[in-house]
């Protein structure tokens, strides 16, 4: 009963983007819990936490980087690995500021997010 | 001792030797002790000297005969008791007509009480010495002389009579008399001048020079000035009654100025040569009348004498004066009119400085309202910066209170309440600020200004700013203009454009992540399935989606470009390196064209990586674009002295010279209708050259039309 999946959540508030990824990851072999409120996150607790977390830098109504900076402030969140996307390109420098341990630009290469999930997962 | 036949002798002596009368003033008052003595030492009688004395007698008598001067005696009462030739030729009476009358004979009768009292003071035994007088000669002449009377004392020495020596100084009393006339004349012009001179005000200048002339010089005193068309206007009429000048206005109207008469004004302006009337007569007027009503109201006015004389002025007759004496009855003489000329030169240049001084003072304030009216903000800088002139519109836009205090302000602070910013938002170089590039050379500078509250933020208000410079004759910079154009609006506008781009490509760039998801999740399933052709289409869907994510990009990064949000991320590049991977990139996706490098830069530069790669992307694109025909592009690479040089050359159809300049533009596209087929949106090469600058390099384009283009980039070396 080891050979559990590794689970991912994404969150971004276009549902037609959590769809296709959500395909594209569970064909790739992962476990995939998508959202598009960032509130879900900060209800997190011991049992659901995923092991990577794909999080846009604007959400309706709240500010990605703020929930990176909280869940990298917490002992059980801390070290989940967390990339963030972005049509923004600048957003880069802040994202990885508040603690995201990479970034990719919107629209992005398949192959390149799938490259990056693999690396942060290993 | 009297009676002393020596003293008799004496006498003759003096006598001799004194200098004859007429030649110095002493000589008179000798004579006249010598006379005295002679008499009384005829009063002696004693005979030996009674001799001599009748010699003596005979040679005195002769010369009191011949003397030049009036020599006469008189008793105590003024009984004329001895006449001399002298005294003949000067007043006309012979000897026999003038003995045995009173002396008041030839005193005029407002002087007989002076004569009182030079008979009084001889009975105390006075004399008189070189007293100026009138007398008055047999024809009534008034007669300048001096005199000198001593009394004669009888025998026991009581004064019985007097003795006068009079000298007829008319001569010296007319050169006296016309000196002071030249002095008073002296005098007069200087007040004259001083006059003219305390002020510029044209009326005042006119009102003051008839209050000098009339009466003193004129009864009547006019000015005429020629005004632009040759036409007299009358500027002052005065004469002492005003009623009269009313009247004479009035006639002046009835009875406008001949032009093409011979003589009087018109004649004085055209020639510039005054006219002198000493004495008018009722002839003269009867034939200048032009009617019997103007020759009723001429005799009416009581000519006496005339003048006219030319104002002059910088060469020119700008106009004429007339003096004209009536009741007065003053005769104007050759005197006069020299006066009166002096009077025209002088007021000639008073009068035209007055009146430029106030063209001057009109065009100066015409100006002023103009300049204030003005919305933009005008300053004037002197050669050392400093503030010398600036209209309100500057002060407000500079936040001064007031123009005074924009003056006072140091020279290097424009503002106070807000910090001045670039387009980009950087705070603007003060050194850079235009007027100080103009006094470092340009010929005109120009630059958009922001201004944000101190406390931060956006800028609230924008200007532009032009500055050109003013020349001497010697061609060194007098002063900097600069003008100030509000652009708020206009920036605003841009900036909210800008917003929307920069918030519509960020939009569109979300369903595009979506379609090339889709497309990725299609192509996994078709794979599988194996269906080439579908697979074929979506790859061709891809292409596409890229592409309008390139697109995209480029607006967006435009956008922030304008609000200086281009972020470059610096890196040592290998730009061989570089060049090398874009090019087989760009080769990949390009069937049409064969991309060849030459040559090395073998350098490093410091850069953002990918926005390097933007921009050789961005110029390999162009060159296949517009190089249909042709199938090859070219990159030369070289290092030309401490810059790398990167040269992207197509052979295709070329740039105009004409747009060369412009193609860097943004949004610029070439409007020649063949080239409408190229399509794009115009930001590629203005991102490029921004991306370039912004490097510290610089990007140039040599081309001409129909033969091909060479985009040439440098960008600065760093030393490994």
């Amino acid at each position: 009963m080891q050979s559990k999946r590794k689970k991912l959540l994404i969150v971004d508030d276009e549902p037609d983007i959590l769809e296709f990824l959500q395909v594209i990851l569970e064909e790739e072999g992962y476990e995939v819990l998508t959202s598009t409120k960032g509130e879900y996150l900060e209800q997190l607790h011991n049992g659901g936490l995923p092991q990577l977390i794909l999080l846009d830098v604007l959400l309706s109504g709240k500010d990605g980087r703020e929930i990176v900076k909280y869940l990298k402030s917490q002992d059980e969140t801390k070290y989940i690995p967390v990339i963030m996307f972005s049509a923004h390109p600048s957003a880069e420098q802040t994202a990885r500021a508040a603690g995201a341990e990479d970034f990719i630009a919107k629209p992005f290469n398949i192959d390149d997010l799938l490259a990056k999930i693999a690396r942060l997962l290993s | 001792m009297p009676g002393d036949p020596l003293e008799g002798q004496e006498v003759l002596q003096q006598v001799a030797h004194a200098p004859l009368p007429g030649e110095n003033a002493p000589a008179a008052a000798a004579s006249a002790s010598t006379v005295r003595t002679y008499f009384a030492s005829i009063e002696q009688g004693e005979s030996a000297a009674q001799q001599r004395a009748e010699e003596a007698q005979k040679l005195l008598a002769a010369i009191v005969a011949f003397s030049d001067d009036a020599i006469i005696s008189k008793t105590l009462d003024g009984i004329i008791t001895s006449w001399n030739n002298g005294a003949t030729r000067l007043f006309g009476y012979s000897a026999q007509e003038a003995i045995g009358q009173h002396i008041t004979l030839i005193v005029p009768r407002e002087l007989w009480p002076q004569e009182d009292e030079i008979l009084a003071r001889l009975r105390r035994g006075i004399h008189i010495d070189h007293f100026e007088t009138l007398r008055v000669a047999k024809d009534g002449r008034s007669l300048d002389i001096s005199l000198s009377i001593s009394p004669i004392r009888g025998e026991d020495e009581t004064i019985i009579g007097a003795a006068t020596i009079m000298r007829d100084i008319s001569r010296q009393k007319a050169m006296a008399r016309q000196l002071w006339e030249r002095e008073e004349q002296e005098r007069f012009l200087t007040e004259v001048s001083k006059v003219l001179a305390s002020t510029l005000d044209y009326q005042g200048t006119l009102a003051n020079i008839a209050r000098l002339i009339v009466p003193r010089l004129a009864d009547w005193f006019a000015v005429d000035l020629l005004d632009a068309e040759g036409h007299f206007q009358l500027a002052v009429l005065e004469h002492q009654k005003a009623e009269q000048v009313e009247w004479a206005r009035a006639l002046r109207e009835r009875f406008p100025i001949d032009y093409d008469a011979p003589a009087g004004l018109p004649q004085v302006a055209r020639t510039g040569r005054s006219e002198l009337y000493p004495e008018i007569t009722d002839e003269m007027l009867a034939a200048a009348a032009r009617s019997e009503e103007e020759l009723a109201i001429a005799r009416q006015v009581g000519y006496s004498s005339l003048m006219l004389v030319p104002l002059v002025a910088r060469g020119k007759t700008i106009g004429v004066v007339t003096f004209v004496a009536t009741e007065s009855g003053k005769k104007y003489n050759a005197r006069d009119l020299a006066l009166a000329e002096e009077l025209g030169r002088r007021a000639g240049v008073a009068l035209d400085n007055a009146r430029l001084y106030n063209e001057a003072q009109q065009a100066r304030d015409q100006l002023e309202i103009i300049l204030q009216g003005v919305a933009d903000g005008i300053i004037v800088y002197d050669k050392d910066s400093r503030i010398i002139y600036a209209n309100e519109a500057a002060a407000r836009m500079t936040d001064y209170a007031s123009v005074e205090n924009l003056q006072r302000a140091r020279p290097l602070e424009p503002t106070r309440r807000f910090e001045i910013t670039d387009e980009e938002g950087r705070p603007f170089p003060l050194d850079r600020l235009t007027h100080k590039r103009v006094l470092a050379g340009e010929r005109k500078a120009q630059a958009i200004i922001g201004y944000t509250q101190k406390a931060g933020g956006r800028p609230e208000r924008w200007s532009l700013v032009t500055s050109s410079p003013v020349y001497d004759d010697r061609g060194e910079i007098l002063f900097v203009i600069t003008i100030t154009h509000d652009i708020t609006e206009r920036m605003l506008a841009e900036q909210r454009k800008d917003e929307f781009i920069s918030m519509a490509s960020h939009e569109l760039k979300t369903p595009v992540t979506s379609l090339k998801g889709f497309v990725y999740v299609l192509q996994r399933r078709l794979r599988k399935q194996g269906d080439a052709q579908a697979l074929h289409y979506l790859e061709r869907i891809d292409t596409q989606l890229d592409k309008l994510t390139r697109l995209v990009s480029d607006l967006l990064d435009l956008s922030r470009m304008q609000v200086g949000k281009l972020d470059l991320q610096r890196t040592l590049v290998d730009l061989d390196a570089l060049i090398a991977e874009t090019v087989e990139n760009m080769q990949a996706a390009t069937p049409t064209h064969r991309l060849t490098i030459e040559g090395a830069t073998r350098a490093q530069v410091s850069g953002d990586e990918d926005r390097l790669a933007q921009v050789f992307i961005n110029l390999l694109t162009n060159a296949i674009k517009y190089s249909p025909s042709a199938n090859r592009v070219e990159v030369h690479l070289a290092r030309e002295q401490d810059c790398a040089v990167v040269r992207v050359q197509d052979f295709g159809i070329g740039i105009d010279e004409a747009h060369q300049q412009q193609i860097f533009e943004r949004f610029y596209q070439v409007t020649d209708p063949e080239e409408k087929t190229y399509p794009g949106l115009g930001i590629g090469l203005h991102i490029s050259k921004t991306i370039v600058e912004r490097h510290q390099g610089c990007i140039e384009v040599h081309s001409r039309k129909g033969q091909g283009a060479t985009f040439s980039v440098f960008l600065p070396i760093v030393e490994r």
